[in-house]
């Protein structure tokens, strides 16, 4: 079992600042310092169905990214979690939102390292490096065991 | 052929665990039955007009006789002892209970093979020539990228929640037998100047209902940036196809919306940032898939040559039909014909598995390809065994001589077990059989593709047929569209539609006036595509509906 419950995630929710992609795109400086004044981190709410147009830097202040899913079978976050390790070298955290806990293995390896499931339990990864997605057919083996999830 | 690592093997039983208890969840009430249906999909398992049906992946439709024996026992402990091969390169069993499948996936677990994404909108199996490694017009055996990509594919983390299905075809000879330019990505292997491999892509062909020949996105890609490349693709299409209606969900409609060369700079864009040195870590593993190929091909390299010469018309007819050459001269590909008289087109019982394998065991090594027009093929016999290899078959009624033939078509399962067929295509075979009887022993009528689908969903692949057949449905009676002129290969052509539906109590009459004007039209040894291509639909529309005149409606 590589996931461990987040049984402080509550707590943990308290100190971010959930910003939706749009608001970060107008008004970044302004929720920057928001955030500073009320000492919360930043995290970026994402829609599956957004598209990722901007710079990594505009990346930099942010904390975690939050991947909101518009259905349990939308293929489409796991590509955008990739390509904001890939692509934008994203290194913070990564939140899969609305998901099915049979997916959560391939979740993980896209680039996810916590996830709300459908069913409303929050889990995080235990997998020390989740900076690099691995989907080499090498990975095909070594995927094995995280699909005894279930 | 390629032998499972034991991580492939765990990973098999591990998966058929996992998806044992997505069942039991599912029984409890634990997973919507909407998203039960997709886990089931991804497991081969489909819901059918009288039971669910169980498509087992043959990975580049390449069997060892291991395998085959145990699909013959699965036929015979789950479902009703026999089996039906699909036009790529699968298997389907139609009767069984859905509480078996995982014992079932246990028992073909044991010979290395599974259900894993043979159905559902995911990258499905992995087909190619059925005469890859064999052929003489080879350029290079594709088995080996075959084998990349299916390890790449299988359970690919991004890429198991598509807009759509997703199929690929690889050829690697200089004819394509595989329809590549009719599959979501085809991919054919060239050499460029300094003798190096490389792969020409195609995009966004397909047939279904909208059928799309696919367009070349990619010229000349080297070996290191072919899964990039690929990679890419799928990124554009999971990130950009679209999802709001099913029938536009493929990647042709997204390929012909943008245009191709937008579709290209897109696809370009993704393959800049994409990391390639963790996914070209598998080239390390080529060699080892290369090994795993050419050792098995080199085992018959010194048979010595002899002539066949036997008094029999029989075996020299199956030898005109059925026998291919081979790229060793003292070996010869034997096609054994699936599309028997009175059975269903690519059904096959277990008692004539059973005997294949024993066969291929005895012939070539135990070595069974599966060919996507639904029959099978022994590569690699030994050209003086031919005689001997003929009468085995025979004692199995796996003899028939008519590969190619007009009673060689292909055929979906149409209207007896697939629940959006609209009409009946398996009952249409046999009465095509009984009724084309005296006109084929008459004349020599050569090469003619049929091909059967019973509904626009075009499993059959009628649109790539010499004479393609579509059913439809009028106020609840079956009716058929026939095309002529369609064609796979590098050159793929879509038929071309030869008039009005015709009613199912005329149809098989129509095909046959198609057959008579054919000879009567032909020049010398012309075929019946090489004459349809020279006269053009014109002249077989004319004797259809006017000339010998079929009453064209219900009776
Ligand atoms: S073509 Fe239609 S009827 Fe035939 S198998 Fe496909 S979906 Fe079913």
């Amino acid at each position: 079992m590589t996931m461990k419950e987040d049984t402080d995630d509550a707590l943990a929710e308290l100190k971010l600042l959930k910003v939706p992609l749009y608001e970060w795109l107008e008004r970044r400086e302004e929720l920057i310092s928001e955030a500073v004044v009320r000492k919360l981190k930043l995290a970026l709410v994402v829609s599956s169905d957004d598209e990722l147009r901007f710079s990594p830097d505009d990346l930099n202040e942010i904390e975690m990214v939050i991947i909101e899913f518009t259905s349990l079978i939308d293929g489409r976050g796991f590509s955008l979690a990739v390509m904001l390790r890939e692509k934008f070298h994203f290194r913070g955290g990564i939140r899969a939102v609305n998901v099915l806990e049979d997916n959560v293995a391939y979740l993980e390896e896209c680039g996810f390292d916590s996830f709300e499931l459908d069913s409303g339990k929050v889990f995080s990864s235990c997998v020390q490096d989740i900076a690099v997605p691995n989907h080499s057919p090498i990975g095909f083996a070594q995927r094995l065991n995280r699909l005894k999830f279930n | 052929m390629y032998q499972y690592s034991d991580a492939e093997r765990q990973q098999l039983t591990v998966r058929a665990e996992q998806f044992d208890q997505q069942i039991k969840r599912f029984q409890q009430g634990q997973i919507h039955p909407d998203i039960f249906s997709q886990l089931r999909l991804r497991n081969g398992l489909y819901e059918q007009r009288h039971a669910p049906m169980l498509r087992v992946a043959i990975p580049y439709g390449e069997l060892g006789s291991n395998q085959l024996r145990a699909l013959a026992d699965v036929a015979d402990q789950f479902d009703q002892g026999y089996g039906h091969f699909t036009t790529r390169q699968n298997i389907q069993f139609n009767w069984p209970k859905m509480v078996n499948v995982p014992a079932m996936l246990k028992v073909l677990a044991a010979e290395d093979m599974h259900a894993i994404q043979t159905s559902g909108s995911c990258i499905r199996n992995i087909s190619t020539d059925h005469l890859a490694g064999v052929a003489v017009d080879e350029v290079e055996d594709p088995r080996p990228w075959c084998e990349m990509l299916r390890q790449w594919s299988t359970l690919h983390p991004e890429f198991n929640w598509l807009p759509r299905k997703f199929k690929f075809a690889l050829s690697g000879s200089l004819e394509d037998r595989a329809l590549i330019r009719l599959h979501d990505i085809g991919i054919q292997l060239i050499l460029d100047q300094q003798g190096k491999t490389c792969f020409k892509v195609f995009v966004g062909g397909g047939m279904g209902r909208t059928p799309v020949i696919g367009k070349e996105i990619a010229s000349q890609l080297t070996e290191e940036e072919l899964l990039p490349y690929l990679q890419s693709i799928l990124r554009v299409y999971n990130l950009h196809g679209r999802r709001d209606h099913k029938y536009k969900s493929r990647i042709k409609i997204l390929v012909n919306d943008l245009g191709i060369e937008a579709f290209r700079e897109k696809v370009e864009e993704e393959f800049e940032s994409i990391d390639k040195r963790n996914l070209n870590e598998s080239l390390a593993y080529l060699d080892q898939f290369k090994l795993a190929f050419k050792r098995h091909n080199r085992a018959h390299a010194s048979s010595p040559i002899k002539q066949i010469s036997v008094d029999q018309p029989q075996f020299t007819a199956w030898v005109k039909r059925n026998v291919v050459a081979h790229k060793n001269p003292s070996l010869r590909n034997v096609m054994i014909s699936l599309k028997n008289a009175s059975e269903a087109p690519g059904d096959i019982t277990s008692h004539q598995m059973r005997a294949i394998a024993d066969i291929a065991d005895s012939y070539n090594n135990g070595e069974i390809r599966v060919h996507h027009e639904q029959n099978l093929l022994l590569p690699s016999v030994p050209a003086d065994r031919l005689f001997d290899l003929w009468s085995a078959l025979q004692k199995f009624e796996l003899a028939r001589a008519n590969i190619g033939e007009i009673t060689d078509m292909i055929c979906c399962p149409g209207m007896d077990y697939c629940s959006l067929a609209n009409a009946d295509t398996i009952p249409l075979a046999k009465e095509l059989n009984q009724k084309f009887e005296s006109l084929l022993t008459g004349y020599e009528t050569g090469i003619i593709k049929l091909k059967m689908s019973g509904c626009m969903n075009a499993c059959g692949h009628h649109h790539v047929g010499d004479i393609g057949i579509l059913g439809v449905d009028k106020k609840g009676e079956h009716w058929y569209q026939i095309t002529l002129g369609g064609q796979g290969g590098l050159d793929a052509q879509l038929g071309l539609r030869l008039g009005p539906a015709i009613h199912r109590n005329n149809i098989i009459d129509a095909l046959k006036i198609l057959v008579e004007t054919y000879i009567d039209l032909r020049q010398s040894r012309e075929s019946f595509a090489e004459t349809v291509k020279r006269l053009g639909v014109g002249p077989f529309k004319e004797q259809v509906y006017d000339g010998k005149g079929i009453r064209n409606q219900a009776a």
